[in-house]
C-alpha cells in the first residue's frame, strides 16, 4: 500500500498568517508519521493550534502545502473534504453548544463522510463512545453535560469518523486528572492496536506529553521537533517558554516549579 | 413520555387539519361543516341541493377563506422554516427570518411604490417591489457572504441593512401624503387575506420542496451545529452550505413578506416549539416539525387576528408577536432554570 509509504501527514515550507497580517508561523518540513504519537507544546501564541488547525485543512496556509498519506489537501486538485475526513479527525477547543443534540446524535455526525449500511454506523458509534468512555452520555443532550463530558463526547464523534489519524487540540483541558492521564494512554493503545495509525496532540500538559510522546514538536512561531529526553537535556523546551522569574522547569516531574524546589 | 420523535411529527398533522378547519368555519358567517364538506368535496356523493345558504357558503369559502387559510398555511411553514435555517446557521437562538435584513428590504419596496401613489396596498406593483427589495438584500447578502468568511460581521451588515432600509423608509412616510402613509401603515399590519391566485399553491408547492430536501440534508445541518470548524473536519461543505441556506431563507423570507406584509417574528418563535417539542435539534425531525407548527401556528393567530366574534380585525402582526414574545421568552429562560442549558 502507497500509504505506508507516504507520511500519514507532511508538511513543507509552510507559512501561516493573516493574508494582510505577520506570519506566526514558519515550518520547513515536518511529519506525522506511523504509530507515533507527537505532542505540540508550546507557550501561549506560538501557534499550536494554529499549526493543528493547518494540518488538518481548516486554515489555508499563506504559502507552503500539506499532505495527508501522499495527497495534497490545499490548493488545486486538493484532496476532497470526504477523503480528508476520511484520513483525519479532530478535537477542537471550539465551544459545542447544540444543547439539544444527545450525545450518541453528536457522535454519529462523525459518520457523514462513510456511506454504509445502518448496522455498521451503529457499531462504530458503539465503539467510539466506548473507546472515550462516553458511552453513559449518549442518550444525554448536550446541554446537561459539563464541560469534561462533552469534551469525551467529541472525542467520541471523532473516533466514529474512523479516520486514520488523530488531531487534538487541548484535548486534556477540562477533563479532571485520571482522564487526563487516561486520554493519552487511550490514544497509545488504539495506536498499538491498529486502530488509528497516528495521533498529534497540541497540549499544556507537559508531564503528560513527556511520558507519553514519541516525539515533542516545540512550537514557538517555528516548530523544533526532537525526542522528548533531548528536547528537555538540551534546555530547549524550558526556553520555548521564555524567562520567568524564579521558575524553571523540574525535568523529571515534567512541570515548572519555583526554582528553590528545583533538586540539583 | 415515551412516545416517538416520528409519532409526534405526525400527531402535528391532524392538529394543522383541525386548525385549518375552525378557521375554515368561524368568520363573520358561521359555516356548518357539513357545507364546508359540501363545497371542498363535491364528489363526496352528497346529493347537490342548491340553496342560497350553499352559494353562500361557496362563495364565503372558495374566494376569502380558503386562500386565506392556504396562504397561512404556506407562510407560517415557510417563515418557520426559515427562522430554523438562520438559528442554525447563526448558531443563534434569536436569529429569525428578519435578522438579514430581507424584511425591511422588502417594507422598502412597498414604500417606494405604496408612497409614490402608484398603486395600492396588495396590489401587483407593491408586490413586485417588495419582492425587489427583498431580492435585493438578499444578493447582498450572497456577495457579502461570498467576500467576508464571517457570520457575526454578516449578522451585523444584516443589522444595518435594515437600519438604514428602515431609515429610509420613514424619509419616504415623511415626504409623503397622509393617504400613502395610511396605506404603507396598513401593509405593515400583516395580513393572509388576498384572493384566490397563484401564491398559494406556489407557497405550498416550495415549502414541501425545501422541507424534503432540507430533512434529507439533515445529518449536514446537524453538523454545523457544532460549529464551522467541526463540520468542515467531517466532510461538508460548510461554507457552501452556509451560503445555500442563507439564499433559500432569504427567498422564503422575501417572498412571504412581499404578499403578506412583514410578520417575520412568527419564524423566531416557530423552531424553538418544534424543538421543545420534540426535545431534539436533529433536522431530519425538526424540520418537518417546524414547517407544521409555523403552519398551525399562523392559522390559529390568523384566526385569533380576524375576531370572528366581532366585527373588528386585530393587526396580524401585532398578534403574531404578542403570541411569540412569550413564547421565545420560555424557551430562551427554560431550559437553563432547568440546568439544561438553552439553545439552538
Amino acid at each position: 500500500m502507497n500509504e505506508t509509504v507516504a507520511a500519514l501527514l507532511e508538511i513543507r515550507n509552510l507559512q501561516v498568517g493573516y493574508p494582510r497580517g505577520p506570519v506566526v508561523l514558519r515550518v520547513d518540513r515536518e511529519t506525522l508519521d506511523h504509530g507515533e504519537i507527537v505532542s505540540l507544546v508550546g507557550p501561549n501564541g506560538g501557534g499550536k493550534t494554529t499549526l493543528l488547525r493547518t494540518a488538518a485543512g481548516l486554515l489555508t496556509p499563506r504559502a507552503g502545502t500539506v499532505s495527508m498519506m501522499g495527497a495534497a489537501i490545499y490548493g488545486r486538485g486538493a484532496l476532497p473534504r470526504g477523503e480528508r475526513a476520511r484520513r483525519t479527525a479532530v478535537v477542537l477547543t471550539d465551544a459545542v453548544h447544540a444543547a439539544y443534540l444527545t450525545g450518541r446524535d453528536v457522535v454519529e455526525l462523525g459518520r457523514i463522510a462513510r456511506p454504509g449500511p445502518q448496522a455498521e454506523h451503529r457499531a462504530a458509534v458503539e465503539r467510539a463512545l466506548v473507546f472515550a468512555g462516553a458511552h453513559q452520555y449518549s442518550e444525554r443532550r448536550l446541554g446537561s453535560l459539563s464541560d469534561g463530558e462533552r469534551q469525551r463526547v467529541m472525542l467520541a464523534r471523532a473516533l466514529a469518523q474512523e479516520p486514520r489519524m488523530l488531531l487534538l487540540d487541548e484535548p486534556a483541558a477540562h477533563l479532571d486528572p485520571p482522564h487526563q492521564t487516561a486520554l493519552f494512554q487511550l490514544l497509545r493503545c488504539l495506536i498499538d492496536d491498529g486502530v488509528i495509525a497516528a495521533a498529534a496532540v497540541a497540549t499544556h500538559h507537559l508531564h503528560l506529553a513527556l511520558h507519553f510522546s514519541d516525539r515533542l514538536f516545540v512550537v514557538n512561531g517555528t516548530v523544533l521537533a526532537g525526542a522528548p529526553d533531548d528536547l528537555v537535556q538540551s534546555g530547549a523546551l524550558a526556553d520555548a517558554f521564555g524567562a520567568t522569574d524564579g521558575v524553571r522547569l523540574d525535568p523529571e516531574r515534567g512541570w515548572f516549579v519555583p526554582e528553590s524546589q528545583l533538586r540539583p | 413520555m415515551s412516545v416517538s420523535p416520528a409519532l409526534r411529527i405526525w400527531l402535528l398533522v391532524p392538529l394543522l387539519f383541525a386548525a385549518m378547519l375552525v378557521s375554515l368555519l368561524l368568520g363573520s358567517v358561521v359555516i356548518t361543516p357539513a357545507a364546508v364538506a359540501r363545497v371542498l368535496l363535491p364528489a363526496a356523493g352528497i346529493a347537490p341541493e342548491v340553496t342560497e345558504a350553499l352559494d353562500i357558503a361557496r362563495v364565503v369559502i372558495r374566494e376569502v377563506r380558503l386562500p386565506r387559510v392556504l396562504l397561512a398555511v404556506g407562510a407560517g411553514a415557510a417563515l418557520g422554516l426559515a427562522g430554523l435555517l438562520m438559528q442554525t446557521v447563526f448558531r443563534n437562538p434569536l436569529a429569525g427570518p428578519g435578522v438579514l435584513g430581507v424584511s425591511a428590504g422588502a417594507g422598502l419596496g412597498v414604500a417606494l411604490v405604496v408612497l409614490s401613489g402608484v398603486g395600492g396596498q396588495l396590489s401587483s406593483p407593491a408586490v413586485v417591489a417588495a419582492m425587489a427589495g427583498a431580492g435585493a438584500v438578499v444578493l447582498v447578502v450572497m456577495i457579502t457572504h461570498r467576500v467576508v468568511d464571517d457570520p457575526v460581521i454578516l449578522l451585523v451588515l444584516g443589522l444595518l441593512f435594515g437600519h438604514a432600509a428602515g431609515a429610509l423608509t420613514t424619509l419616504l412616510m415623511a415626504a409623503s401624503p397622509a393617504a400613502g402613509i395610511e396605506r404603507y401603515v396598513i401593509w405593515s399590519f400583516g395580513s393572509f387575506a388576498l384572493p384566490p391566485g397563484i401564491i398559494q399553491p406556489l407557497l405550498l408547492f416550495v415549502v414541501v420542496v425545501v422541507s424534503a430536501l432540507l430533512a434529507f440534508w439533515g445529518a449536514r445541518l446537524d453538523a454545523l451545529l457544532l460549529g464551522r470548524a467541526y463540520a468542515e473536519s467531517s466532510g461538508v461543505a460548510a461554507r457552501a452550505l452556509h451560503g445555500a441556506l442563507l439564499t433559500v431563507a432569504g427567498v422564503l423570507t422575501g417572498l412571504v413578506t412581499a404578499y403578506t406584509g412583514p410578520i417575520a417574528f412568527l419564524g423566531v418563535a416557530v423552531p424553538h416549539l418544534a424543538r421543545g417539542y420534540l426535545q431534539s435539534s436533529r433536522h431530519r425531525l425538526l424540520v418537518p416539525a417546524t414547517a407544521l407548527c409555523g403552519a398551525t401556528l399562523a392559522v390559529l393567530a390568523d384566526l385569533l387576528a380576524r375576531m370572528p366574534w366581532s366585527a373588528r380585525v386585530l393587526p396580524l402582526n401585532a398578534v403574531l408577536a404578542l403570541v411569540g414574545v412569550p413564547v421565545v421568552l420560555a424557551v430562551v429562560i427554560a431550559p437553563r432554570r432547568a440546568g439544561r442549558g438553552g439553545g439552538v
